[in-house]
């Protein structure tokens, strides 16, 4: 039998939402100072989001993604456009 | 942007339909050429199309995922994968320490344990080996706003190789399809605000 599992890093659930922009906050999960992963069925994907990271004041040469932790949760955009 | 907030709702509202429709219908691997033998049924669903375009529309589009193989979970989603593997056969320990997978091997104890009970004593050995895709299309439901045919995305997963960067996309993920309404994340937002 065949099983078609995506291996996922999880973000924390939708709480904080932001009224003036009318979109979420987002943060990693985190579980044991590590990323908080989990194996799922490809079924439960439902659609690509847009993240927009909020990037800190200064950035040195060292900076990279792993180092963003809040982000917006864009509804407004078509990932794929 | 609350203008197009408002345009959707109205949107939704007025065609009285529900834009995403649950999961928890049992998948549907019927043809549009299985359903509706019938004469009389034929030329009802013409009268149907005629009313709605993007019925129709939609219905083309569900014809030709089923031609390119789509998995279809419901009427109008599915996913698509490649149908070559690009790295067949890859051990575990390889995935977990070059892409970017460091928790694979727990990961997937967890999921077995979890929806296998029976295999509770199963363990992942580092040389078991996988096939690992690189990416996964996705068919949504239609979007009333976009074009009807904008509705196939893709969902990259892969390390940097010579022709392309590292890319690990973001998606929405249902985590309990029993309490999934089916309204996506602008559902989401709409009740949180």
């Amino acid at each position: 039998m065949r099983h078609l599992l995506a291996y996922v890093h999880w973000f924390r659930p939708l709480q904080q939402f932001d009224h003036t922009l009318h979109m979420y906050w987002l943060s990693r999960s985190s579980c044991q100072n590590g990323p908080y992963a989990e194996v799922i069925l490809v079924d439960h994907i439902l659609q690509p989001c847009h993240l927009v990271p909020q990037w800190p004041r200064r950035m040195d040469a060292g900076f990279n993604m792993d180092k963003v932790d809040k982000f917006l949760l864009n509804k407004y955009i078509d990932s794929d456009f | 942007m609350f203008l197009m907030e408002s345009y959707l709702s109205w949107s939704h509202l007025s065609s009285g339909e529900c834009p995403i429709p649950s999961l928890q219908s049992p998948p549907s691997f019927t043809k549009p050429d299985d359903r509706g033998s019938d004469k009389g049924d034929s030329s009802e669903q013409v009268d149907e199309t005629a009313r709605h375009p993007n019925e129709a529309s939609a219905t083309s589009l569900f014809t030709q995922c089923l031609d390119n193989k789509f998995v279809m979970l419901s009427r109008t989603c599915g996913y698509n994968l490649p149908q070559l593997c690009p790295l067949p056969g890859v051990h575990i320990s390889f995935v977990q320490e070059n892409h970017h997978a460091p928790l694979l091997s727990q990961a997937l104890e967890q999921y077995i344990w979890g929806s296998h009970p029976q295999l509770c004593t199963t363990q992942i050995w580092p040389v078991k080996q996988l096939d690992v895709y690189k990416s996964i299309s996705i068919l949504t439901p239609p979007c009333k706003h976009v074009s009807a045919t904008k509705q196939i995305f893709k969902l990259h997963g892969s390390i940097t190789y010579s022709t392309a960067p590292m890319t690990f996309d973001t998606a929405l993920i249902i985590e309990d399809p029993g309490l999934y309404n089916g309204m996506g994340m602008t559902s989401d937002c709409d009740s949180g605000s």
